[in-house]
């Protein structure tokens, strides 16, 4: 066994994950707070994506050019909750899960095919410069790239803000309070709508930094956000419903490992399937009883 | 009283609303195929000597619908919007040469759906339709028995036939199959122009188990008869981003190249991984489109291709370099690739066959007499091959397989944004011989 292909694969799976990691984490919190099955969280990626590269054609600096994608993104996942979602929850009471899926699923693919229509004609992706390549050599004839490490940072420094947010600051209690108990919430004055609101304009933020890298690393297209929008739903599943930040992380940086490394033993076209096989194990396992909540985990539940 | 309940029209609202934005964005991908200026001057004379046409049975007349079934939504949308505009173009010169008036249908399969093969061909029949350009290797097969079912004339110059299509009914491929008939060339390539390298890696998009090894086999098959060895083999997602796990397995390998059997814009992402990963390994292909060269950047130069590629910047005869200039003047944007010469000149292969069926005295809505008719000889004139003398190159299609008999193919290398030919050599390995 290669032990430098298996450090390599590692590191490239850590640097998969701790994108991922972010990328779950808004998920998580879209999910279990906000509970909205948000399938439009790849129109936000895509769209991002294609903004920071449209800008970057136009020859707008490549960081300045990923803060506007971020912005976008936020901006639009916001609107999709006070526009789309909410006035559809409002009117249908209990029912509303099954409306807001169709509608995101719609907006999902009608988004995909309208960035098709509109920067996506005369080719089919779009290049985007983020940073200069050039390749680090590590110990152990390990490498990465500028860019590598780049991300390596900038995702690291997101989740880790994140996981603290949520754990140590008002906002954070805040939002643990709005998912515990929406209307308990509301007694203490609290607004779940306007915390649902910050949730879609962080999330979609989150998710607009996974896109503008992605972009980077290959390029913008308008189905690029199909993909990591299903990892991040696997991730919010495994992680559960009432994961803190941490979990979160940690499951995603796990998955994004996983996937990577087990192409030295399954062929590359096939590495996905990882992600979703996981799922499977786990939902059969929590199932059978394999798996068992503990009892605080349970309360919660 | 209604019999949906309030939650049951909500629900209704929603998915309604969700299939509406989906329907007029779908739409709209259409995309504008109409050229801005079809040039008409001399056009009568040029595509007729040409094209070879009898003058005596011009079809000018008639009014032919031609079913197009391409991929205008979904991931290959850029390359229907190709195939329509070249056929397009044709469509406009034949009748401005005196040619009969060939309305396209034009036809959405959502970028290879199989029930979308099906459902657009049932409705090239409702639409009297009897001749039809088809890519995606007759939409992966499902239009296959619903072309001979409904008699339609099909020409497939996107993916030809592959193995799985060849000798059916009606059905023809007009393109190389790749990458089957590119790795003899490459091989051969390999072994005269790079005599050191032994051994060669090959990453393949999966295109089906069965699909993908037995390219694997034609390929080690090739490799092996000119003195090279396969040492690994990695198959990866077609049509996707991330190859940076077979990259690592290719690097620690002890291969001097790579083949890489991957189509569309996967190349430019597995070049770009493989550069960033540290590694110079030369690297051949079996297509080249130009978006590979937007999305490498700089690890595009030097990047080999194998396959019959249309070079728009040196046309090989004066039918292929009026094809170029009359392009360039109807759609000003537009890189004339392969696509556009293949969808283009087919349209000029259903001219001939109605010419032929004119002749015959046949009847050109009846598919059995315009399939006979262009039985009757499958040797057509060509955008490839010939000299800038020649009015025009040829090339022919096998009776039994019905898959392109003769082409001429080449290996290309891309360098500084601009692609020079290394070999030239026919499917089969046939005349190859390397470039001065």
């Amino acid at each position: 066994m290669d032990l430098t292909l298996i450090g390599q694969l590692v590191l490239n799976g850590l640097i998969t994950g701790v994108q991922l990691a972010v990328l779950g984490l808004g998920m998580s919190l879209i999910l279990n707070v906000a509970q909205r099955f948000h399938f439009a969280y790849s129109l936000t990626i895509t769209l991002a994506a294609f903004v920071a590269a449209l800008l970057g054609q136009a020859g707008v600096p490549g960081p300045v050019a990923a803060i506007a994608g971020v912005v976008a993104a936020a901006v639009l996942g916001g609107l999709i909750e006070l526009v789309l979602y909410r006035p559809l929850a409002r009117r249908s009471g209990e029912a509303a899960l099954l409306p807001i899926f169709v509608t995101a699923l719609g907006l999902a693919i009608g988004g995909q095919s309208l960035i098709q229509f509109v920067w996506a004609r005369e080719a089919t992706s779009i290049a985007f410069e983020l940073v200069p390549v050039t390749i680090i050599a590590l110990p152990f004839g390990l490498r990465m790239t500028t860019f590598d490490l780049t991300a390596l940072i900038v995702f690291g420094l997101v989740a880790a803000a994140g996981v603290v947010a949520l754990r140590y600051t008002r906002f954070g209690q805040i939002v643990r309070g709005v998912r515990v108990n929406p209307s308990m919430a509301k007694v203490v004055g609290i607004r779940p709508e306007s915390v649902f609101v910050a949730i879609f304009v962080v999330a979609s933020a989150g998710s607009g930094l996974y896109g503008v890298f992605a972009a980077a690393r290959y390029s913008a297209t308008p189905s690029m956000g199909y993909d990591p929008m299903f990892s991040a739903f696997v991730i919010a599943f495994l992680a559960g419903a009432t994961a803190p930040g941490l979990r979160v992380v940690i499951v995603g940086l796990t998955l994004g490992i996983v996937q990577v490394v087990s192409a030295l033993v399954i062929p590359s076209n096939l590495t996905n399937i990882v992600i979703f096989g996981l799922l499977f194990v786990y939902l059969l396992l929590k199932g059978s009883g394999v798996i068992r909540l503990t009892p605080v985990m349970a309360a919660r539940s | 009283m209604s019999v949906i309940s309030k939650a049951g029209r909500r629900t209704l609202t929603g998915f309604v609303a969700g299939v509406a934005i989906f329907a007029l964005a779908a739409c709209a991908s259409g995309g504008d195929t109409t050229p801005a200026a079809t040039s008409t001057s001399d056009v009568e004379g040029d595509v007729i000597a040409f094209s070879g046409a009898d003058t005596e049975n011009l079809g000018g007349d008639l009014t032919i619908p031609v079913g197009l079934d391409v991929a205008l939504s979904g991931q290959g949308a850029y390359f229907g919007d190709v195939m329509v505009k070249g056929a397009q173009l044709a469509a406009d010169q034949i009748k401005a040469a005196g040619g009969p008036t060939f309305e396209l249908s034009v036809k959405d399969h959502k970028s290879g759906d199989a029930q979308a093969g099906v459902q657009t061909t049932r409705e090239f029949s409702q639409e009297g339709v009897h001749m039809a350009l088809y890519s995606y290797i007759a939409v992966l097969g499902s239009a296959l028995q619903p072309i001979e079912q409904y008699k339609i004339l099909s020409l497939d110059g996107g993916g030809g036939t592959q193995e799985f299509a060849k000798g059916m009914p009606y059905f023809y491929g007009t393109r190389a199959l790749p990458p089957n008939d590119t790795f003899v060339g490459t091989a051969k390539y390999i072994a005269e122009a790079m005599p050191d390298i032994k051994k060669v890696a090959i990453i393949i998009g999966d295109t089906g188990a069965e699909n993908t090894a037995d390219s694997v086999a034609k390929a080690t098959d090739e490799l092996e008869a000119n003195g090279i060895e396969l040492v690994d083999t990695e198959i990866v997602t077609y049509g996707g981003t991330d190859f940076s796990s077979a990259v690592n397995k290719i690097v620690a390998t002890d291969a001097q190249m790579v083949i890489s059997v991957q189509y569309g814009t996967d190349g430019g992402y597995f070049l770009k991984q493989l550069r960033a990963a540290g590694s110079d390994l030369p690297v051949i292909g079996v297509e080249f489109i130009p978006d590979v060269a937007d999305i490498a950047g700089s690890a595009a130069d030097g990047f080999m291709f194998s396959l019959d590629y249309f070079d728009a910047t040196n046309p090989s005869n004066q039918w292929a370099k009026y094809m170029v200039d009359t392009a360039k003047e109807a759609y000003p944007d537009l890189t004339v690739d392969f696509y556009f010469a293949n969808y283009y000149q087919d349209m000029f292969k259903l001219w001939t066959t109605v010419q032929r069926t004119l002749k015959a005295g046949g009847d050109v809505n009846s598919g059995e007499d315009l399939l006979k008719a262009f039985e009757s000889n499958l040797t057509f004139a060509s955008v490839y091959g010939g000299t800038p003398e020649d009015l025009s190159g040829e090339e022919s299609i096998d009776a039994d397989s019905h898959s392109l008999e003769t082409r001429e193919m080449g290996v290309f290398v891309y360098k500084n944004g601009e692609i020079s030919r290394l070999a030239t050599y026919g499917i089969g390995g046939t005349d190859f011989s390397l470039t001065n």
